[in-house]
């Protein structure tokens, strides 16, 4: 399916998923779109469900799916551009790594060749080549993530599902991965993951679903999120020469709500219920006081806040 | 554009990884150990002395490899090994949690079910017809050499041995399909497996119309000696090999179809959630 520019589109219509009387997600409409999508919500959130929704591994009990256009009815298409890393850490026994992943690239119908070639590109993009030749049940767990990582992208697909990628990576893994990551995004790709860690989740994100009780409770790039929540203002750092005085004007301000002022006199946070407007409003009023800016920041536009203002401290782990 | 050559390629995928998987690795260690206990069987009657006025001619020792055949190898050895290959095709990976990998690349579930069956029904019939083989040939050749050449060679021929070579790549197609399905339909296969195996060992009391519902009486009916199976038995006309065969085919494409349409609409959850 595409969208109004010809995008390619991963489409949810009123997708609900019970199981049996328990809900897994509810009345879900979604249009992801390429870049990195991040779901966010704590566990038993629907996280994982709408992943395995999206691959076919689940059947939606309402609404229809599409990736590109095609059902999860017709596997030959609709799987062709997926490829999904799932959060279960469980192998087919006796097969090394290499084996695992060109051994499942001919289940595509590529011939042996091809799904070998495949296999060690992938395998060398995720720096497992050392490791290839052994079985993958003595692999360590950032070890067996990777080559998890590898089967996902070996056969190159356009829609990247990751559930929960970066666990069991150390720190140096974690930035190669979020690498590769980019570098599927800014080829015009989809990346969809699901991760607790919000402050790498709010680094590699272009956009966010957030997550609850089955429900999406917001989504859209993070600062378009966060000025929808009209519950809590918005707070906005400033750092100044003049911060006492340029925080009693701005306390006239019909937008904004409070004013704190930092205890070394040099620094504000404004709380506003219309950023925009307190922005436009804020420029006329620096330049009337002749007040010297340093820098000017929105102190809670991002997925920790966000989700602390929607979800609260349910799940959460920074 | 014809979806046959892809199809085609996808199942010599699925048959290459399940056959390395499950007859290549230390877990198939336990079939391979199965189909050698009628070998051993033979190598033992060949070793083992035996009086000189019961030991018979070649002819004899085929008619007892027919009974070992019918309540050994077919009945006991080839259920058992269907039971644990095919039951696990399926039942397997999902315990596993592995099932997903397959789910997840761009083919149909129907094309994965026939390359996993195919794996299994190859591998088996491969492994018990040479093991049914190599104990036809002792146990003949054991104790009448001279003689038991010119029966294996010249009469009745090698036709025997194939016939039941026959018999046991029919009887590793109607199990296999069969336990596929079971594997398929239910989480725990054993119980429905140990029903089934005291279906096969009452055929012989079974009336002739409820014989033809089971897998042994058209893998029997391709032997090419009678077995007695005692005073009991319902005694019923073998059915012909032309209807035997095509038969089992068609019933275990028919199982085979069952297990596609299940495993089509078939979801995997995992994960926390």
């Amino acid at each position: 399916m595409s969208g109004p520019a010809g995008e390619r589109l991963v489409t949810f219509d009123g997708v609900s998923k019970f199981y049996g009387e328990v809900l897994g997600v509810n009345r879900v409409q979604l249009a992801l779109g390429p870049g990195i999508t991040s779901l966010v919500g704590p566990n038993g959130s629907g996280k994982s469900t709408l992943m395995n929704l999206m691959t076919g591994l689940l059947n939606p009990t309402r609404g229809t799916i599409r990736v590109f256009g095609h059902a999860p009815a017709d596997p030959e298409r609709f799987l062709r551009d997926i490829g999904y890393c799932t959060q279960v850490d469980r192998f087919p026994a006796g097969l090394t790594g290499r084996q695992f992943v060109a051994g499942f690239l001919r289940v595509h119908g590529l011939d042996a060749a091809e799904a070998n070639r495949l296999a060690d590109a992938a395998i060398e993009r995720v720096g497992m080549n050392e490791a290839a030749g052994r079985r993958v049940a003595g692999y360590s767990k950032g070890m067996r993530q990777r080559i998890k990582l590898a089967h996902a992208i070996a056969h190159d697909p356009a829609v990247l599902v990751l559930d929960e990628p970066l666990n069991g990576l150390d720190p140096m893994a974690r930035a190669e991965v979020i690498g590769l990551f980019r570098e599927f995004a800014a080829a015009g790709r989809h990346v969809i993951i699901s991760s607790h860690i919000l402050h790498e989740v709010d680094l590699i994100s272009d956009r966010v679903v957030i997550l609850n009780h089955g429900y999406v409770v917001a989504e859209g790039d993070i600062r378009g999120v966060r000025s929808e929540i009209q519950a809590h203002p918005m707070q906005i750092l400033i750092r100044c020469d003049r911060a006492v005085d340029l925080g009693g004007r701005l306390l006239h301000e019909p937008d904004v709500v409070d004013v704190r002022v930092h205890d070394d006199r040099l620094g504000l946070l404004i709380s506003t219920r219309d950023a925009d407007r307190f922005y436009s409003s804020f420029n006329r009023i620096v330049l009337d006081m002749d007040v010297r800016i340093e820098t000017v920041t929105p102190a809670d536009a991002d997925v920790h806040a966000v989700y602390q203002y929607l979800i609260g401290n349910e799940g959460e782990e920074r | 554009m014809s979806a046959w050559p892809l199809w085609r390629r996808q199942i010599a995928g699925v048959f290459a990884l399940e056959f390395s998987r499950r007859f290549l690795g230390r877990r198939a260690f336990a079939i391979y150990a199965v189909a050698a206990l009628p070998v051993a069987l033979a190598v033992l009657y060949a070793v083992l002395p035996i009086p000189e006025d019961v030991r018979g001619g070649p002819a004899q020792a085929a008619a007892e490899f027919a009974n070992l055949f019918n309540a050994f190898i077919v009945r006991t050895l080839v259920f058992l090994a269907c039971v644990l290959v095919f039951s696990n095709l399926v039942r397997g990976d999902i315990a596993e949690q592995v099932l997903h990998y397959y789910f997840l690349a761009p083919a149909r579930r129907e094309v994965i079910v026939i390359g996993k069956f195919l794996a299994g029904w190859i591998s088996t019939s491969v492994v018990f017809s040479l093991s049914t083989a190599v104990t036809y040939v002792l146990i003949v050749l054991a104790r009448h050499s001279a003689e038991g050449r010119a029966y294996l060679l010249d009469r009745p021929g090698l036709g025997h041995p194939a016939m039941y070579v026959l018999a046991v790549c029919l009887a590793c197609l109607g199990y296999g399909a069969l336990f596929l399905l079971i594997g398929v339909l239910f989480r725990n296969p054993i119980v429905p497996a140990v029903a089934l195996w005291g279906w096969e060992w009452l055929n012989f009391l079974l009336p002739a119309a409820l014989k033809k519902l089971s897998v042994i009486h058209f893998v029997q009916s391709l032997a090419p000696l009678p077995i007695d199976e005692g005073p009991l038995a319902v005694v019923a006309e073998p059915t012909s090999a032309w209807i035997a065969v095509p038969g089992v085919l068609v019933v275990s494409a028919g199982l085979l179809w069952l297990a596609a349409r299940r495993m089509r609409d078939a979801e995997l959850s995992y994960g926390p959630e």
